[in-house]
This record gives C-alpha cells, structure tokens and sequence, in this order.
C-alpha cells in the first residue's frame, strides 16, 4: 500500500515537472527561430521580435485597471505585429530580477517594465545587458545621457491624480473623499497629490482620507479600508491598486458611494459602483512602441505621458447631468490651461 | 449558497484524503507536505478561476441572514468551536481522538486504530478548512480572487499554539490576531508621519510577541509525528 501511495506521489511531481518542462521547450524553439539576443533593430533585421513583461498583480488581463490597460497595450502588439509576448504574472518585486534574467537567457530581444515598483530592478539589469532592450514605464524614472539599451515612458501621474481630483471634488456630496494605495510607492505620492491639490482647488473644505493596504491583491482589506472610510462619511473613492481593487468595489457598492476607475474603463467590472473612470491610452502608447521599433526610431530617452494619454470614461447616467456638465467643463479648462491645479508634493504621503 | 457550501465540504473532504495519504499513511514530513499542499491549492484554484472566466470572477450576492450582526458562517464558527471542545474533552471518541496526538503507541496497544482515527480526523478538519474559506469568500468579501486568504491560515497555527490546543482558547487568540488586523488598518488615521507600514505589521510583530511569551508550549506529545505501527 505504501510503496504504491509513494510511486503515485512520485508519478504525479514526474508529471508536472514535464509539463512544466515541455512549456520551456516550446519557447526555446522559439527563441532558437527568431535568433539571437541582440538589441532592438529595424524590422530589415529581425522580422519577429520577443517581448517579455512581468506584473506583480495575479491576472492582469482581468485585475487592476493599470495592469489591465498595459497587458491589452503589450498583447496587441502580437496582433498587429505577430510579435511573441510572454507574460509572466503574480511576480513578487525581489523576483522580478530572475524572471528578467530569465527572459535575456531565452534570447528575448525587448524586456518592458509596467510597474514602478520595479524600478530598482531596471535601473540594476539594464547597464549590464547592452543586448536586450529595456523600456521603463514609470513617473519618476530617468535615462542617463550614455545609455544605449533603454526608454524611459514617463507617466505624469501627478496631471492624471489632477483630473481625477477634479472628477472626486464635483462628485462628493458629503465632502469627503478616499484614496486608497496598494503599496505606497513613488508615484502613489505624485498621483495621490494631485488629487489632494485638485480638490484643494476647486473645494478647499474637502476632506481628503488616504489609507494602504500594503499590497496590491489583498482584497479583504481593500474591502475593511473602504469600509472604514464609509463609516467615517467617505461617499466617493479612487484605489490606485491591482487586484485588491474588488474589495473596494464590493464595499463601495454596498454602501452607494461611488468609485473612480484607475487607467482602464472599470465600469464592466463594478457597474455598481463605478461612476466614470480616467483613463491612461495605454493601447495606443503601445500601438506607438511597435511604430517606433519598426521603423527603428525608438530613442534612449524619457517619452513623457501627459494629458494627452488621458481621458475620461463615459458616466453612463451614474451622476446628475449637472454634475457631468461641470466636470467636463473643469477637465476642459484645465486641459487649456485656463483651471490651474498648485504643483505641491506632499512627501508625508509615503509616510 | 447552500450547494456552495456543501461542494466546499465535499472538496475539502478530498482534500483531507489526500493530505492523509501523504501525512499518515505514507507517511511523510507533516510540515513540507502541508506547506506545499497549500502552494498547490493557491496555483490550482488560480488556474479554475482563469478557466471559469467572468462567471467566477463576478461577485456573488451578500448574506442575507444576519443574527446580531453576524453571518450564519461566524454563527456557526462559534458553535462549532464549543461543541469541538465538548467534543474533544467531554465524550469518549474525543478521547480516542486526543489519545493518538498525545501518544500514538499508547492509543495502538489500548487496541485504537490510530491510522484511521487521524485520517478521519484529517478529513474533518479539512471540511472546516473549507468552510473558513467559503466564510472568507462568500460572507466577507463575496469575491474570489487570487490567493484570497492572504496567509491568514498561517496566523490560525500560532493561534493554536498560543491556545494550547484547546479550541475555546484558541478561538480566543484569533479574536486577538484579528482584531490587530483590524486595529493595523484602523490606526493609519492616527498619524500621517508614521509610515502606514508599520501599523500594518501589527498583526505579525503580535503573533511573534504571542508565541515568544507563551513560552514553550507543550502540546500533544506526538503531535506532527507520523505513526509507524511496528
């Protein structure tokens, strides 16, 4: 009984570590066709290219509005381009290293970083592998003058907390609103001062509660944090978070308060609670990457993302026409200029 | 729900046969096979939730029934932990239960089969396993996502270690560990120059207060030990 119990047990690890093992297989053929670990060239040189990326959430095609809109951007570069684009998911910030060294051993030719939260790692792996590609999205990255294998895509998070300040501020009928941070990281600070700044701008009575989570997933307490919130007057809420973000949907939606979406259009996954989100088109910064590396004119310096990457969703009826109105009205002036937000920092944020 | 629930039972029922498989009849290390039984059972529900698509990714409808406040699932939670105690020190198979953790040799010549006694209990601790997570999913977040507990499983082993394998105590001391969660994520409103990091390692610097004061616990003697009948 116990030696069959055993070569059962042994059987079945046999037969994940070759599944495991066939799947590895597959992408060194692939690596093995498309040659090579050189560095991005012109599409006369290498027809088809390998993409690798890693995010922190667990399912990105489906969780967190930033990871969302960054994994449709990277997957439509398969459709357009034939590109292969391998995905790696739930990658802890002091792993995300191997998996990089992973994909530069497989002869990936362009690793992308969707995250700031992985920025040490970038800035680590990118000098000391002039062969592959590295390209950084990040609010507070920076490209040195020497480097020859990098691009830095900025996002203004402080410009994108703005708007969605400005959407918060006219949509709070109690005067308090909520923000609440997977893991507070540098552009949490930039993001979330915006919004306080924004909000200052336009009520200066509003109330603006900032919690953490501590981690991008854990979705109980994402749920307990708004809940506190509520408890305490909170009616409208934006989660800059990855998967976490259902807790703060359930708990919003049990309560009416209404929620801002982060980057994707959020609305059909909490459509009773998701009042408009603002968008980052990171679909068509993506669709621009592939422009550039075929053409060859992708350039190692820092590609700002501002007001023009962003928009916002369709309300759908989820606010008074007035309200709507209003808010269209400030996104449009502060669009032009003419509504001005105070650039301040507030370092205590991270605190 | 109650076909929920009663899957879950039935799941975490396999489970505990399996597990007893490993850990009692094989035997095998009770610690690297519950350790990695648990890394399997986060890649394989991960793996269900990308197949099963929208449909298990919605959220499911809040509890209806509450009594006090609470949920059928905490109600249950508190009397299922008084009658496992009445269970345990007040009736003979508890007895018998108690007898093949505290000495398995013991319990054997007293003519008990110890093999099958843990495998039933290993069973039904399982089923409670899998009630914990159905309260944790259905009653409390009404979502599933990836990797939903979190690692609250962990904390529950210092609590039976701090409660001394006694099931009231040891319902006491997870009362304490989740009210530090709760006062972690509260007290972030206290202070705005304290880095919100360190009230959210409240729960875990306590769990490890806990146990380093509770000094050394003697639990059941033969506790995490496999039984070779010679």
């Amino acid at each position: 009984m116990k030696r069959t119990l055993s070569w059962i047990v042994i059987i079945a690890m046999l037969f994940s570590i070759v599944i495991t093992g066939c799947s590895s297989g597959q992408e060194t053929s692939d690596a093995e066709g498309a040659g090579g670990t050189s560095a991005v060239k012109s599409s006369e040189e290498t027809k088809v290219l390998k993409i690798g990326s890693m995010f922190n959430n667990p399912d990105p095609a489906n969780q967190g509005g930033w990871d969302i809109s960054q994994y449709k951007g990277m997957k439509a570069l398969e459709g357009n381009y034939g590109w292969t684009v391998s995905i790696a998911e739930n990658i802890a910030y002091p792993q995300v290293e191997e998996v990089v060294l992973s994909y530069i051993d497989k002869g990936y030719d362009i690793v992308i970083f969707p995250d700031n939260g992985m920025i040490e790692t970038w800035q680590k792996m990118y000098p000391k592998h002039p062969d592959t590609y590295f390209i950084m999205i990040s609010s507070t990255a920076t490209v040195p003058d020497d480097a020859t294998n990098t691009t830095v895509y900025q996002a203004d998070q402080y410009t994108y907390g703005s708007l969605v300040g400005i959407v918060m501020a006219n949509m709070t009928e109690s005067k308090k609103v909520g923000l609440i941070g997977g893991s507070p990281i540098g552009s949490v600070k930039y993001q979330f001062s915006g919004i306080i700044e924004a909000c200052k701008a336009i009520d200066p009575e509003i109330e603006v509660s900032i919690y953490f989570a501590g981690d991008w997933s854990d979705t109980a307490k994402h749920m307990e944090l708004t809940q506190i919130m509520i408890e305490d007057g909170v009616d409208t809420f934006f989660a800059m978070t990855g998967a976490g973000d259902k807790g703060v949907y359930e708990a919003a939606a049990a309560a009416g308060a209404k929620v801002i979406g982060y980057a994707t259009d959020m609305y059909e996954y909490a459509p009773d609670c998701i009042a408009t989100s603002v968008l980052f088109d990171f679909e068509s910064l993506y669709a621009q990457i592939g422009q550039d590396v075929m053409a060859g004119t992708i350039e190692q310096k820092v590609y700002p993302l501002g007001i023009e990457y962003m928009k916002l969703a369709d309300f759908r009826g989820s606010v008074d026409a007035e309200v709507e109105a209003a808010i269209h009205d400030y996104v449009e002036k502060f669009r032009a200029g003419e509504f001005k937000v105070d650039y301040f920092i507030h370092e205590d944020i991270l605190n | 729900m109650g076909l929920g629930v009663l899957f879950s039972l039935v799941l975490g029922g396999v489970c505990g046969l399996i597990l007893a498989m490993m850990m009692v009849w094989l035997p095998s290390n009770q610690t690297i096979v519950g350790i990695g039984f648990n890394m399997t059972m986060v890649g394989i529900t991960s793996y269900i939730l990308r197949l099963g698509g929208d449909m298990l990714r919605s959220p499911v409808p809040a509890p209806t029934v509450r009594i006090l406040g609470m949920s059928l699932f905490d109600i249950f939670g508190i009397v299922s932990t008084i009658l496992v105690w009445y269970f345990l020190f007040r009736t003979g198979p508890g007895l018998k239960l108690r007898s093949v953790g505290e000495n398995a040799m013991a319990a054997d010549a007293a003519g008990i089969n110890v093999l099958k006694t843990r495998t039933i209990a290993m069973i039904i601790a399982c089923m409670f396993s899998s009630l914990g997570g159905m309260a944790l999913s259905l009653s409390w977040v009404h979502v599933f996502t990836d990797n939903l507990t979190m690692g609250r499983g962990f904390i529950s082993m210092a609590a039976v270690y701090f409660g001394k394998w006694n099931p009231l105590l040891t319902t006491i001391a997870a009362f304490i560990f989740g009210a530090a969660e709760a006062l972690a994520l509260r007290s972030q409103a206290l202070s705005q120059t304290i880095s919100s990091y360190y009230f959210l390692m409240i729960p875990y610097v306590l769990t490890l207060v806990v146990v380093a004061l509770s000094g050394r616990m003697k639990g059941p003697q033969d506790t995490g030990k496999p039984y070779i009948r010679q």
